[in-house]
C-alpha cells in the first residue's frame, strides 16, 4: 500500500509534498551556511571591527527599560565611528564598533544563555547591558565565566555585590542602602505625617534587598514600618496589604515594584480608600507612560527615584553634548519625553570607548585593565571604578505632577547629597 | 507487520557519539555550548518521553524537578562547599525523595488529574522557595562551587547524562517493565488483567525520570551560575519538552533527539529577532502538527520503517 503511494507522489507533487519538500529544502540551506562557523576557530585572521555585544530585555515586563535602546545606541555608535572609530596597535589602524543586539526576554536564563551565545559565537570583544538585577546579574557571571570584559549599569549595587567579587565585570550605578534610604526617608521628613509606613515589595532581587534596609534604616529613624511580606509578580489581589495599612492608619507609601504589578495595586489603593500623603514608589513609576496607563490624576504626586534628568549639570564625553541637549534630540525625534535609562544607555559607551581608546587592542586583558583604570565624566555623572569593580552614580528624588508639554513630567524635589543637580520642584503632600 | 531493524544502526550511533565525545578537540566553543544544551535538553526530553509517550503519566510537572535539583546543587556548592560533581548527584537522589513525597498524593490520580496534580506540586515548590529566607526569597543564588568546573567538563557532564538518559530508556523498554509500560498505556485494565504490576512499573519510571532530570538540571545550573526560582519552577520548562518530544515524535526514542535538534538550534537563530520570535517558533510547531500529525521520527517510522532505536523485539523466528 505504501508502495504505491510512493509512485503516485512521484508524479505530481501535491502541495502537501511541495510544504514538505520546501521546508527540509530551507533548512538544509539554513544549516549549510552556518557549517563553516562550526569547525575550527570561527575568527577570520584580519579584523575590519571591534564587537560589541548587547544582552537587552526588548520584550517581557522590563521592555519600558529596553525601550530607547536602539535611538541611544545608533547615536553613541555613529559618533564613535565618525572618525573611525578606535585605533587599535597590533593592526596599527583605526576599526569601527559594531554592536550586536539580542533579546534577553526580561528573563534571566534567557539572558545568561544569549550572553554565551554572543561569546562564543560572535566572539564579542567586549560586553555591554544594563537594566535590573535580571538582566545584569546572570550577564555578568557569564562574562566572569569566560572572561570577557563587561561593563554594565542601571542595576543597584547591592544585588550586583552578591554574585562578586569580580574581575572581568564592571558595574556603575547607585546603593540602595547609600542613595536610596537617604533619597526616600529625606522625601517622607519633608511633609507632615505620623511616620507610619506600609511596605509593598516584589519577591525579587531588588524587593528583597530593599525591604530588609529599609526596615533596619526606617525604625533607626523613627519610622514605624508594616511589612506583610513579599509578592509574586503578576499578583492581582492587593487587598490584604491594603486592609492592614488601612487599619494601621498608614501614611506613608514605599514600594518597589514592576510597572503592571503597580499598576493593579495602586487602582486597588484608590478603590479600596487608601491614600497615603506620601508614596515613594521605586522602579514602577520610573516611566511617563506608566503615569499615563494609571489614568485619571492616579500619578499626581507619586514620588520616585531620580537617577537621570535633562537637568543633571553632566556632559557628553563623545560629543560634549550635555543631558538637556540629549534629552531635547530625543523628543525631537520620537516625539516623546525623555526617560531615565536613556542617560545610562549612552554612558555605558563613553566608558567602553574611553576603554577601548586606552587599551589600543583587542587583547581581552588589556580591555579589562583599561576599564578597571576608568575615570571619566560621562553624561550621568563620573564613572571611577573601585577595587570592587563598581561606581556610584548620583542619585536625587522627584515627584509626578501635571505637566505642561507633555501630560505628566517629573520634578526634582530632594537633592540633599548632591545639591549640584538642581532642584526643580517643592514636595508636597498628595 | 515486523521490519527488519537498519542494518548499520550501531555503526550511526557509533558515529554520532564519537563525534559528540570529540566535540572539544574539532569543534569551536560556540559548537560546544551548542552540543551541551542538546545534550542536556535530550536528556530532559527523553524523561519526558518515558513518563507520558510510555508509560502513560502524563507529567506537567518536570519544572518541580529542575528547580529542585537546581537550588540542592546551588545550596550545597554554595553554602557548605561540597564539590561540584556531588552535589549533582546530590541534586538528582533529592530529586527522587521529592518523587517518592509526591507520589503518595498523585498516584492515587490518573490521566489528566495526574497531569494537574504534578502542575500543583511544581507551583507549590515555586511559593515555598520564593518565600524561604534559606535561598533568599525570590533574589535567586549565585552558584559558587569550591571546584569550578571549565566548559569542557560541563559538556562531558552533559553528554554522560545525555548518553545516559538514551541508554536508560532503551534499557528500561527492552525490559520485561517497559513491555508492561507500553501494554498498560494501550489498555490499563486489560495489562493489569494480564498480570503486569501497574503501580510498580509507572513509580519505578516516575523515580528514574526524577533522578535524571534533578541531576541534569544540577548541570544546567552549573552553567548557568544564576538560580532563581520564579525561572527554576516555571512551566516554561515542561512547554519546551512537551515542544520537543512533540516535534520529534512521541513514544519514539529518536523523537526527542530529533526535536532537541530542532529546538536548541531554532532557539539559537530567533534569539536575534526579539519580539517576533516566540510566533515563529509556534509557528513552527503548528505546521509540523499540521504535516506530521505523529511529529517527525514518528511520521518517518510509520512510512518508512525507518528505526535506530526499536524497543521492539522480534520474534525468534525472524532473522536479526
Amino acid at each position: 500500500m505504501d508502495k504505491k503511494k510512493g509512485t503516485k507522489n512521484l508524479a505530481k507533487m501535491n502541495r502537501r509534498e511541495f510544504v514538505k519538500k520546501s521546508a527540509v529544502t530551507a533548512g538544509s540551506v539554513i544549516a549549510a551556511s552556518n557549517l563553516p562557523g562550526f569547525i575550527g576557530p570561527a575568527r577570520a585572521a584580519t579584523r575590519d571591527h571591534i564587537l560589541i555585544g548587547r544582552p537587552n530585555p526588548s520584550t517581557g515586563p522590563l521592555a519600558d527599560f529596553g525601550a530607547g535602546t536602539p535611538w541611544a545606541d545608533d547615536i553613541a555608535v555613529n559618533e564613535i565611528n565618525k572618525a573611525g572609530g578606535i585605533f587599535i596597535k597590533e593592526l596599527g589602524k583605526k576599526l569601527p564598533i559594531k554592536i550586536k543586539t539580542v533579546d534577553t526576554q526580561s528573563n534571566p536564563t534567557k539572558a545568561a544563555e544569549v550572553a554565551s551565545q554572543l561569546i562564543l559565537k560572535d566572539k564579542v570583544d567586549l560586553m555591554l547591558f544594563y537594566h535590573t538585577p535580571d538582566t545584569v546579574n546572570p550577564v555578568s557571571s557569564i562574562c566572569e565565566r569566560f572572561k570577557v570584559p563587561a561593563i554594565s549599569l542601571d542595576s543597584p549595587l547591592e544585588p550586583w555585590l552578591e554574585g562578586g567579587p569580580y574581575k572581568w565585570a564592571f558595574h556603575a550605578f547607585w546603593s540602595v542602602e547609600k542613595d536610596i534610604v537617604p533619597v526616600y526617608t529625606g522625601i517622607w521628613d519633608q511633609v507632615e505625617t505620623n511616620k507610619k509606613v506600609g511596605i509593598l515589595m516584589a519577591n525579587d532581587p531588588d524587593g528583597v534587598a530593599w525591604s530588609k534596609v529599609f526596615k533596619e534604616v526606617g525604625a533607626q529613624k523613627g519610622y514605624e514600618l508594616f511589612d506583610k511580606g513579599r509578592f509574586p509578580y503578576g499578583l492581582q489581589d492587593f487587598s490584604p496589604f491594603i486592609n492592614d495599612w488601612k487599619e494601621n492608619n498608614v501614611e506613608i507609601l514605599l514600594a518597589n515594584l514592576i510597572p503592571p504589578d503597580f499598576i493593579t495595586a495602586w487602582r486597588q489603593c484608590q478603590r479600596l480608600g487608601f491614600k497615603p500623603k506620601v508614596a515613594t514608589v521605586g522602579k514602577a513609576v520610573l516611566f511617563p507612560s506608566v503615569c499615563e496607563a494609571l489614568g485619571g490624576d492616579l500619578a499626581k504626586g507619586i514620588s520616585t527615584e531620580v537617577w537621570w534628568s535633562p537637568h543633571h549639570p553632566f556632559k557628553s564625553s563623545l560629543s560634549g553634548v550635555s543631558a538637556q541637549q540629549f534629552c531635547d534630540r530625543w523628543t525631537q525625534e520620537t516625539s516623546k519625553i525623555w526617560t531615565q535609562p536613556l542617560g545610562f544607555k549612552y554612558a555605558g559607551y563613553e566608558v567602553a570607548y574611553d576603554a577601548l581608546t586606552r587599551a589600543a587592542s583587542l587583547d581581552k586583558d588589556a580591555i579589562r585593565e583599561a576599564i578597571a583604570q576608568t575615570d571619566i565624566d560621562t553624561i550621568v555623572g563620573k564613572i571611577k571604578f573601585n577595587d570592587q569593580n563598581y561606581a556610584r552614580t548620583p542619585l536625587v528624588g522627584g515627584q509626578w505632577n501635571k505637566g505642561e508639554k507633555f501630560p505628566w513630567e517629573i520634578k526634582i524635589t530632594f537633592n540633599d547629597q548632591f545639591p549640584n543637580i538642581p532642584k526643580t520642584g517643592e514636595v508636597f503632600s498628595m | 507487520m515486523i521490519r527488519e531493524p537498519f542494518k548499520y544502526r550501531w555503526l550511526v550511533l557509533g558515529g554520532i557519539f564519537l563525534a559528540l565525545a570529540t566535540i572539544p578537540v574539532w569543534g569551536s566553543d560556540y559548537v560546544l555550548l551548542l552540543g551541551m544544551l542538546f545534550c542536556l535538553y535530550v536528556a530532559l526530553a527523553q524523561m519526558w518521553n518515558l513518563l507520558t509517550g510510555y508509560s502513560g503519566l502524563l507529567s506537567l510537572g518536570q519544572q518541580a524537578f529542575i528547580g529542585f535539583g537546581g537550588y540542592t546543587m546551588a545550596v550545597t556548592t554554595s553554602y557548605y562547599n561540597v564539590n561540584v560533581w556531588v552535589s549533582i548527584l546530590t541534586g538528582g537522589l533529592f530529586s527522587v525523595l521529592l518523587a517518592l513525597v509526591m507520589s503518595i498524593f498523585i498516584f492515587r490520580m490518573s490521566g489528566i488529574f495526574f497531569a494537574i496534580g504534578t502542575w500543583i506540586f511544581a507551583e507549590i515548590l515555586l511559593l515555598w522557595f520564593s518565600n524561604w529566607e534559606f535561598v533568599k526569597y525570590g533574589t535567586g543564588l549565585f552558584v559558587k562551587p569550591p571546584n569550578p568546573p571549565s566548559m569542557t567538563m560541563i559538556y562531558y557532564a552533559a553528554l554522560t547524562v545525555g548518553v545516559g538518559a538514551l541508554v536508560t530508556v532503551y534499557l528500561i523498554l527492552r525490559s520485561k517493565i517497559g513491555l508492561g509500560l507500553m501494554a498498560m498505556r494501550d489498555n490499563e485494565a486489560v495489562s493489569a488483567s494480564m498480570g503486569v504490576e501497574i503501580f510498580r512499573s509507572k513509580l519505578f519510571c516516575f523515580l528514574v525520570a526524577a533522578f535524571i532530570t534533578g541531576t541534569t538540571a544540577g548541570i544546567l545550573y552549573v552553567f548557568q551560575i544564576f538560580i532563581q526560582p520564579y525561572k527554576a519552577f516555571a512551566m516554561d520548562w515542561t512547554v519546551n519538552l512537551v515542544f520537543i518530544v512533540i516535534i520529534g515524535g512521541i513514544g519514539t526514542i529518536e523523537g526527542p533527539i530529533v526535536g532537541t535538534l530542532i529546538f536548541v538550534l531554532l532557539s539559537q537563530y530567533l534569539s536575534e529577532y526579539g519580539h517576533i520570535s516566540l510566533l515563529l517558533l509556534g509557528i513552527i510547531a503548528i505546521l509540523i502538527i499540521l504535516v506530521a500529525p505523529k511529529g517527525i521520527m514518528g511520521t518517518i517510522q510509520e512510512k518508512t520503517g525507518f528505526e535506530l532505536l526499536s524497543p521492539r523485539r522480534l520474534f525468534p523466528e525472524e532473522p536479526m
